[in-house]
């Protein structure tokens, strides 16, 4: 309880002129390709012209994968504007006694979209590269690129979008 | 008493598919290993995998290449494979295991056999079959269902076996010298993988038309929404391979639920589908 009160309090004091710190966005993170869950809980600060979001998979309870995701985006035109996307995703897969890690580079761009009222919409394009799967007792298995075989279902390209609400008020 | 019933409807659609796992390019025991498909070794190492007592795989894919320059029918996967093994050696093997004692498959649905023909018969230059080619490669593949099926029936083991290829000619050859008595059910199936003009080898369904096929199989990450209303408008199976099964794997089988998966990650498969 005291957790949430504070949070409210930061929330509600971030959007104050007075308060000093990075701009805060949380929402939700779309997709209909298959790269992870459809829909995803977001959120994320921004420093300067660097945005950040850190993406949790409430779709877990649906097929026991979860696809978590950190990912940041250097926007050169400024807070709010198109970006070059970084950041890994790790998505765990339940199977029988126990959880296979997925570990993925997430390369790619992102823009922003029309505003729609207080919603800051974003869209990006990710190129998902998956360097290491392991656990659940199986052996390790990492990215090759020997031949074709090795690599061609490790590299996977997706677009998703964010709906937000943040505390900036300036985006493009 | 509503909300319970809304709770055992939500739970059951969470379940996960049950599809067929049917041992990709006779290699599929972790971890993945490209170089090693169509192997004997490896193919031993597959058949060897158990999963609750039983073997993990449902079924087994091999390949046949058909060499331009000798007419030699190898069990191989590429032209660059090293000391590749004639194809009847691939057959005798798996005839061996349905020698064995107990269960040849994970479940008591008849052992899947995908007898694959590659459609190219050199890569440097790429070469097709010429007619004569064409019968020799079929006359071998039926060579090795006789084999195989032959142990099946003096083993009291239930199979199926699928000729696959990329080349509908190649199928037609097969169905032109197919036995008059055949041990065990015959069918046909064709192959699409990655499309042009990334990859040569996918042809258009109607490429197939005239031809006795009931299943296609396509790759789970190179396959559209217009292709599968294609092969469910013509009421044919689907079955899904891949390389390395990854999340987007595993997601286009709860979307479109093939009846097998060729994997070459039969153990993950096996406990996906058993979580």
């Amino acid at each position: 309880m005291r957790f949430l009160l504070a949070a409210v309090l930061v929330v509600v004091g971030s959007t104050s002129p007075a308060f000093a710190g990075p701009d805060w966005h949380a929402g939700l993170d779309v997709r209909i390709d298959q790269g992870a869950h459809p829909v995803r809980v977001t959120g994320g600060l921004t420093f300067g012209n660097v945005d950040t979001w850190l993406v949790l998979d409430p779709m877990i309870v649906t097929d026991g994968q979860h696809d978590l995701d950190l990912l940041a985006a250097w926007c050169p035109c400024g807070p709010g504007g198109w970006g070059l996307l970084g950041g890994w995703r790790t998505t765990t897969i339940g199977i029988e006694d126990g959880t296979q890690f997925q570990q993925k580079l997430i390369l790619g761009v992102t823009a922003p979209l029309p505003r729609l009222g207080p919603i800051q919409a974003r869209w990006a394009f990710e190129l998902a590269t998956l360097v290491v799967k392991h656990g659940a007792g199986l052996p390790t298995e990492a990215i090759g690129f020997s031949q074709g075989r090795d690599f061609i279902d490790l590299v996977n390209f997706g677009m998703f979008v964010t709906f937000e609400l943040g505390s900036r008020r300036d985006a493009k | 008493m509503r909300s319970r019933a809304l709770l055992v409807l939500a739970l059951a659609a969470c379940d996960r598919p049950t599809p067929l796992v049917v041992c990709h390019n006779a290699n599929c025991a972790e971890p993945v290993n490209p170089e090693a498909d169509d192997t004997i070794e490896a193919m031993r190492e597959s058949l060897a995998l158990e999963s609750d007592g039983r073997p993990t795989i449902d079924g087994m894919e091999l390949d046949s290449i058909l060499r331009d320059a000798d007419n030699a029918c190898l069990f191989a996967h590429d032209f660059d494979q090293l000391n590749p093994a004639p194809a009847i050696e691939s057959a005798n093997e798996l005839a061996a295991f349905f020698a064995r004692t107990g269960p040849i498959s994970y479940g008591d649905r008849p052992f899947r056999i995908e007898l694959e023909l590659k459609a190219s018969t050199s890569d440097v230059p790429l070469k097709r079959h010429t007619p004569e080619q064409r019968m020799i490669h079929a006359q071998c593949a039926w060579e090795l269902y006789s084999i195989l099926s032959e142990s099946a029936s003096a083993n009291g083991r239930t199979i199926e076996v699928f000729f696959a290829s990329f080349s509908p000619e190649l199928l037609a050859a097969l169905v032109a010298s197919r036995p008059e008595i055949t041990l065990a059910p015959v069918a046909y199936s064709a192959l699409q993988g990655i499309p042009k003009p990334l990859d040569a080898e996918t042809r258009p369904l109607d490429d197939y038309g005239g031809l006795p096929i009931t299943a296609v199989e396509v790759h789970s990450q190179w396959f559209s929404d217009a292709q599968y209303e294609a092969i469910r408008s013509r009421d044919l199976e689907l079955g899904f391979f891949m390389f390395s099964a990854t999340a987007e794997t595993f997601a286009q089988v709860e979307q479109f639920q093939p009846t097998m998966v060729v994997t070459s990650e039969a153990t993950l498969f096996r406990r996906w589908i058993a979580w």
